[in-house]
């Protein structure tokens, strides 16, 4: 019987050997599944525990309680950095899908006249850059330092964003362009109202990514910004999990919480909120990029 | 429409090349670049500091071992990832260990840093040292994260842990374009295994296998890819002394200090060799197998 890809099985019965290898590769697997999905269960279980020691729980809660989520979402600092990267990932998103995609649509014609120095021009940076110092200088000069738009605005072009949204587009008709042109639409309308939804699974695959990006990143909000009302939250977490010093405003609750919680409670519950969206929409992700990198491959 | 990408790309990272002249300067904020003093030595007053500064060496050696340990440790087993993934039969089992294999990809340094610091807590009860317990291993609670000696391994081993699910899958994609006759064919001949796998799915992955192997190497001296986090998140005072990177040094120097002009100085160093190692490693898989990334 042979499976849809890879090598034919074998339609004879299996040797002692060929079994003995089978049973070592499902055990190996299941092994290794285990050890990578373990870590997750354990944070999991212990932002679930109400224990006031120190102690951790190793398979099921000692005591179920939601008393450190509870407190997470009181804690101002940590509501304050949670509203700031769910606003820089809408926005980051929309912001990378749209630069990118207008790009896309204009370059993904190989007639287009300066096509080449384009792309030799958007290639250069991925093997060379000034490096931190320049950058953060060039930063301060355009007056973004310390603002919102820091996060967004020179994170908003992606040379692979790009490559794979001219790819997608480049596999349109361009017969369609071509009514859409005679019913007197621009080029901008057409990219955004036909291009856009029509690669609709990449432009999805895309903004997962970016989302992800974007609810992880913690070296901006740390270096390039100094307000408390702007940290996002990876980089509140840095410094909850890192910093032996507590905020005041943290000392101040978890002195309310003090006979039902402590500290290291707070820790695993920040985790795992920092963890959740990205479990919720990983397994699409991964099944677009998947697809993705098989058709590449494949070409 | 290029118009706006174009004008991002020039400003965010033609520009800031404008900004290398930093590292020859004694630069004033306020005097700006051009306005900035000449750095002795012609110059190279930065780059003669840093080879003299008595840090510079620990930093390197912790760069280039954690690179070339990563580089040996993580280019080989995705392959034998993908090939015994292959071997599996059972649709449902393979799916499920894939895509928890995936998992940790998608989650970053940070959080991954707190899941760590938990989990090799010091203390008897954190599953670490419980495991090592039972194990017979140790007879008092170690503290691995902070100890100097085990920096390397835990960094080598726990990016391994994050990223071999997520990076078999290219080589899947490539084993499952290979034509089923060929293995056919060797089992008619009474080729085994160990044949087929030579000889025709690893024939197939070398070329996916030498592109990524050159751009890796085109990142030594950054600790290759997300070393930075790695060693910022999982960096401590106790363990500094073989987990800091030049990365990391670059930000302590440069942007905590505030010594902008040697962390420039120190940051081209780097983008210079790594340009010059990526070039060379390209070169040499030319010369080797006649195909090369460009």
């Amino acid at each position: 019987m042979a499976a849809p890809s890879g090598p034919p099985a074998g339609v004879r019965t299996l040797s002692p050997v060929d079994a003995a290898f089978h049973v070592a590769v499902y055990a190996g697997f299941a092994l290794f599944a285990l050890l990578v999905f373990y870590p997750f269960w354990f944070v999991l279980i212990n932002s679930l525990n109400g224990m006031l020691d120190y102690g951790v729980s190793l398979y099921v809660p000692r005591r179920w309680s939601l008393v450190n989520f509870e407190f997470a979402f009181r804690e101002p600092l940590l509501r304050n950095s949670l509203m700031v990267s769910i606003l820089r990932v809408a926005v980051g998103v929309t912001v990378m899908v749209v630069v990118n995609a207008t790009c896309a649509f204009a370059l993904r014609k190989r007639t287009l006249k300066l096509r080449k120095i384009y792309l030799v021009i958007f290639t250069i940076p991925l093997f060379f850059g000034g490096g931190l110092i320049p950058q953060f200088l060039n930063l301060k000069r355009f007056g973004l330092l310390d603002t919102f738009a820091v996060y967004i605005v020179p994170e908003a072009w992606s040379f692979f964003f790009l490559v794979i949204l001219m790819s997608a587009f480049n596999d349109i008709d361009d017969a369609i362009e071509e009514s859409a042109r005679l019913d007197g639409a621009k080029s901008l309308l057409i990219c955004l109202r036909i291009y856009l939804p029509m690669s609709a699974p990449i432009i999805a695959a895309i903004a997962l990514f970016a989302g992800v990006h974007h609810w992880g990143a913690w070296f901006d909000a740390m270096y390039f910004v100094r307000s408390q009302e702007l940290r996002t939250f990876s980089a509140y977490l840095i410094r909850l999990v890192q910093q032996a010093t507590l905020s005041e405003e943290l000392q101040d609750l978890l002195y309310e919480y003090r006979d039902r919680m402590n500290v290291q409670g707070v820790r695993f519950a920040a985790v795992v909120i920092a963890m959740v969206p990205v479990l919720l929409v990983y397994p699409f992700i991964q099944r677009f990029f998947v697809k993705g990198i098989r058709i590449g491959a494949i070409k | 429409m290029i118009l706006p990408c174009l004008l991002l790309v020039i400003v965010f990272n033609y520009l800031p090349l404008y900004g290398i002249l930093v590292a020859f300067k004694h630069f004033n904020v306020f005097k700006g670049v051009l306005g900035s003093p000449w750095a002795r030595d012609g110059g190279f007053e930065h780059f003669i500091d840093f080879f003299q500064s008595p840090n510079v060496g620990i930093v390197l050696r912790n760069t280039v071992a954690i690179a070339l340990l990563k580089l040996v440790f993580l280019s080989f087993p995705p392959v034998l990832f993908a090939i015994y993934l292959n071997e599996i039969r059972n649709r449902p089992f393979k799916l499920v260990t894939q895509t928890i294999s995936y998992l940790p990809h998608f989650i970053s340094w940070v959080v991954l840093g707190g899941i760590m610091t938990t989990f090799f807590l010091r203390t008897t009860d954190a599953p670490f040292n419980r495991l090592l317990f039972a194990l017979g291993a140790i007879d008092s609670p170690t503290d691995i994260l902070n100890r100097p000696g085990y920096v390397w391994p835990v960094f080598v081993l726990s990016h391994l842990w994050k990223e071999i699910g997520w990076s078999a899958i290219i080589y899947l994609a490539v084993i499952a374009s290979i034509d089923a006759e060929l293995y056919e064919a060797a089992e008619v001949d009474g080729g085994g295994r160990l044949v087929k796998m030579l000889n025709i799915t690893w024939p197939a992955l070398k070329g996916t296998f030498m592109i990524l192997f050159i751009l890796a190497c085109g990142q030594i001296m950054a600790g290759l890819g997300a070393s930075f986090d790695q060693s910022y998140v999982l960096g401590t005072a106790s363990n500094r002394s073989t987990s800091q990177i030049l990365d990391v040094y670059i930000v302590r120097i440069g942007l905590d200090q505030g010594r902008h002009s040697f962390a420039t100085a120190v940051g081209l160093m780097k983008n210079v060799v790594n340009l010059l190692l990526l070039l060379s490693a390209n070169w040499l898989s030319w010369r080797l197998t006649g195909k090369g990334l460009f």
